[in-house]
């Protein structure tokens, strides 16, 4: 019965989640540029930076291991690669429990105009 | 010969017929006995043991005017299995409960400080305890961040008054060594010429600053201190 309830506050709070934007664009939002063909109808990424740095220092993602280079465009991050845990799936990896969001809940929370 | 005398006389001729048969009715007797007595002893004596060998109820029970309910015969459907949450799923959700509510960043983004340029000013935040970033991704790996907290008086033209002191204990709040040394900067000092067109271009400082990091107050007060005469 603990369990039941607990699930359904989980249920809950998956729902009513507050999406990790501001009203208006703010410094550091950064447009991914599309390199592949034939998806150019689908918005590339946007990676907001402010909210990052709430949580993270610059060095947890800007590393050798994680590969996110200072310049904007300098690695193709693609979903396959996502997906295998590297770049953006290192932390959004579809587990909760980090303080991270849980997961890529729709492809519009990033992949929007 | 009297009539006396006959039945006597037919009395002593039967005798033998009549002793056996006298003899069997008496041990039929004595058997019907043994076999009656105990059941009229048992009849006759304690109500336990009436209870034991017939229909009645035995003393210590209640007495009940009303006969024992007696439903139909009914087959009960076999008991429905509990429904068992699959441990993923659960486990899943329990860890979702675990970390808590997501973030409501619209309300983090109103109380982070602002400059007059309605931009974040990080530092401010930092200072005032506001955010606490972190510089690992689990809170149990080890930060791979070093600081420094010595200043770099930088003065490409010479004049003072444009005299950028570059202070390495706000930067390395942010970042670690390696994020700009020895790709944005070399590591001794002077060995770059950074100017304001280089860094508009996206080097130097330009990499990071008006990009994702402002200097406080922006514009060029915010690098270009003036050095104060003592």
């Amino acid at each position: 019965m603990r369990r039941a309830i607990s699930s359904f506050i989980a249920l809950a709070w998956l729902l009513g989640g507050a999406l990790p934007t501001a009203a208006e664009p703010v410094l550091g939002d950064l447009r991914f540029e599309r390199k592949t063909k034939g998806d150019e109808d689908f918005p590339p990424a946007i990676f907001s930076h402010w909210n990052h740095r709430v949580k993270f220092k610059c060095y947890v993602c800007h590393n050798k291991k994680m590969g996110f280079e200072m310049k904007l465009g300098s690695v193709d991050i693609t979903m396959s690669l996502i997906d295998q845990g590297k770049y953006c799936g290192a932390c959004h990896n579809g587990k909760p429990g980090l303080g991270f969001g849980v997961s890529f809940e729709y492809c519009a929370r990033c992949h929007k105009q | 010969m009297t009539p006396v005398e006959q039945v006597l006389g037919a009395m002593a001729y039967s005798q033998p017929l009549a002793w056996a048969a006298r003899s069997r009715f008496v041990w039929c007797s004595i058997l019907l006995l043994a076999l009656l007595s105990p059941l009229l002893a048992a009849c006759s004596s304690s109500t336990p043991l009436m209870a034991m060998l017939f229909d009645i109820p035995p003393p210590e029970q209640v007495q009940s005017s009303e006969p024992p309910p007696r439903q139909p015969r009914r087959s009960l459907p076999p008991p429905a299995p509990d429904y068992v949450v699959p441990k993923a799923i659960l486990e899943h959700f329990e860890a979702i409960v675990k970390a808590g509510p997501p973030p409501n960043w619209p309300k983090i983004f109103e109380q982070l400080p602002k400059d007059d340029d309605n931009n974040i000013d990080w530092m401010a935040a930092l200072e005032g305890k506001l955010i606490a970033p972190r510089g690992v991704i689990n809170e149990t790996d080890e930060d791979i961040g070093k600081t420094s907290d010595d200043d770099i008086e930088l003065s490409t033209s010479g004049k003072p008054n444009r005299m950028v002191i570059f202070s390495h204990k706000v930067h390395t709040q942010w970042l670690t060594c390696s994020n700009c040394h020895n790709t944005i900067f070399k590591r001794e000092a002077g060995d770059a010429k950074i100017t304001m067109d280089a860094i508009d271009d996206g080097k130097y400082c330009g990499v990071c600053h008006d990009k994702v990091a402002l200097a406080q107050p922006s514009g060029c007060k915010g690098c270009h201190k003036p050095i104060k005469k003592s």
